[in-house]
């Protein structure tokens, strides 16, 4: 099954302070990340046939940051992803239930990897950088090439930061097959997707203001267009004539978003505040906050003698930081629940439906994001670990009692360490 | 004369109710708890996860593209 993204203009512009990114980084960073991310399974009642075993996930991470003079920068970033589980072909209605979900799931996958590696380049210059990044993210029914532009000039005495970027993608659909059916003959949704491709482009400007000596706020806005085969190939039920997943081949997406961070000096800590307004031609429009409190306890001495003084003298310290996101969206105008196609198949045998998907991702529901990231450094070492969980349902999207079974909760682990050389 | 007119605009715009902030007093802008994204690897994964759940992504200072999650 396809789990991809694509990363285009994170690697330049992620790591920066909030005070100005248009200085060269002087050291360079050695990092790698084990996750373990794991679904929950899928509620049995909500399941006529197919696993309720949702994905399980094993992601590797590897990133290098390596200055080449005090003006110039590379970097690379890999994932390498191990992958089981099933997820929902279709989704109904449920005869008499008013609000409940019922779904036609895969089988359980066999384990199935993915991997992506994006390169970058930077020039900094007196107030300003520009940078590229190329990448590719791989898998066996799924492609993708990416390049990406970014740069960002310092004004006003370097109070005020301006950035912007421009992104670029092309991918291929290469839908794994269903056992004994090479050539999709039974699978229609899978046919129409083999080989098509899509395109993305994407711009993003911001601003971002020094308010005082602990205040910064930063304001972004984006838009992508997308082209080409958007539709979901496994989203249908195979071995049937069944209307399958059908979405529009263009699609616009905008975003509006703003964030601060205020430093704490008396608690040596910063709260962060972040705020997205999302909408798109799909008629999908979307609310996310999100609110992390990030403390830092340095080793402080009296006398900077002995093991504790050594610390001191090498920086050494803990940071938690405890975070909530809130997220809820609005549904796509061609999202449709219809009767289970045992019981009544006539909405599936309309063939004239231009645009139609039972897809859970396309649903009106909201989602709670908690964790607590935590990172222990003693010198040019540092050993990270985050515990993340998301609980996601139809009522949490706000004003609704329908239920998404299809949007499944999960819980992640992540363990990790950074040198600096 | 355009420059200029560009000029003030933005200063009304972002440097409103600034205070002047001298370079040596921005020390507690530029420590680590006070960057927009304090860990690229972390900010990568969650990206990821959260864009192959939702029906919308983008709008942090990097780009989204096409995913064909499930």
């Amino acid at each position: 099954m396809s789990k991809h993204t694509l990363k285009a203009l994170t690697a330049s512009a992620a790591a920066i302070p909030a005070i100005s990114s248009a200085v060269a980084p002087d050291e360079s960073v050695a990092s790698y990340r084990y996750n373990s991310y794991s679904e929950a399974d899928a509620p049995e009642e909500r399941v006529y046939v197919g696993s309720t075993d949702r994905y399980d996930i094993a992601v590797h991470q590897f990133y290098l940051l390596q200055p080449i003079n005090s003006q110039f920068v590379v970097s690379l970033e890999g994932t390498y992803e191990s992958m089981s589980g099933a997820s929902p072909m279709v989704t109904t209605k449920v005869d008499g239930e008013p609000d409940k979900a019922k779904m036609y799931m895969s089988g359980a996958s066999i384990t199935e990897q993915r991997f992506d590696i994006y390169g970058g380049a930077r020039y900094y210059f007196k107030s300003g950088d520009l940078g590229t990044s190329i990448g590719t993210s791989q898998e066996n029914d799924y492609s993708s090439y990416s390049v990406a532009v970014s740069g960002q000039v310092d004004i006003f005495d370097k109070l005020t930061n301006i950035t912007g970027g421009v992104s670029m993608s092309s991918d291929t659909l290469t839908p794994t097959a269903i056992s004994g059916d090479p050539e999709h003959t039974n699978s229609p949704g899978r046919a129409a997707a083999a080989g098509q491709k899509k395109t993305s482009i994407s711009l993003v400007e911001g601003v971002t203001q020094v308010v005082n000596a602990n205040l910064i706020v930063q304001m972004n806005g984006g838009i992508t267009f997308k082209n080409g085969y958007l539709s979901d190939p496994y989203r249908e039920l195979p071995g049937s004539d069944y209307l399958y997943d059908v979405r529009p081949d263009t699609k616009t997406m905008t975003t509006v978003s703003a964030g601060m961070r205020k430093y704490m000096p008396a608690q040596n800590a910063a709260i962060h505040g972040d705020y997205r307004f999302y909408w798109d031609t799909w008629g999908t429009a979307s609310n996310t906050i999100e609110l992390a409190w990030h403390q830092r306890f340095d080793v402080v001495t009296a006398d900077g003698a002995g093991f504790m003084g050594k610390l001191e003298t090498l920086g050494s310290g803990l940071s938690v930081a405890p975070f909530i996101r809130y997220y809820q969206q609005s549904a796509a105008g061609f999202y449709e629940l219809a009767d289970d196609p045992e019981v009544n198949p006539d909405f599936y045998l309309n063939t004239n439906k231009t645009a139609y998907s039972s897809d859970a991702r396309l649903s009106q529901f909201g989602s709670i994001n908690v964790g607590v990231r935590t990172k222990v450094n003693v010198g040019d070492f540092a050993v990270v670990g985050t515990v993340d969980a998301l609980r996601a349902s139809g009522p949490l999207g706000f004003n609704t009692t329908e239920e998404v079974p299809g949007v499944p909760s999960y819980f992640r682990m992540s363990m990790g360490i950074d040198y600096k050389f | 004369m355009f420059k200029k007119l560009v000029s003030a605009l933005l200063v009304l715009l972002f440097c409103s109710g600034c205070t002047a902030i001298k370079p040596w007093e921005r020390g507690n802008l530029a420590k680590e708890q006070m960057a927009w994204q304090t860990d690229p690897l972390e900010g990568t994964i969650r990206e990821h996860i959260l864009f192959s759940k939702e029906g919308s992504s983008g709008g942090t200072s990097a780009a989204g593209g096409g995913c064909g999650c499930n």
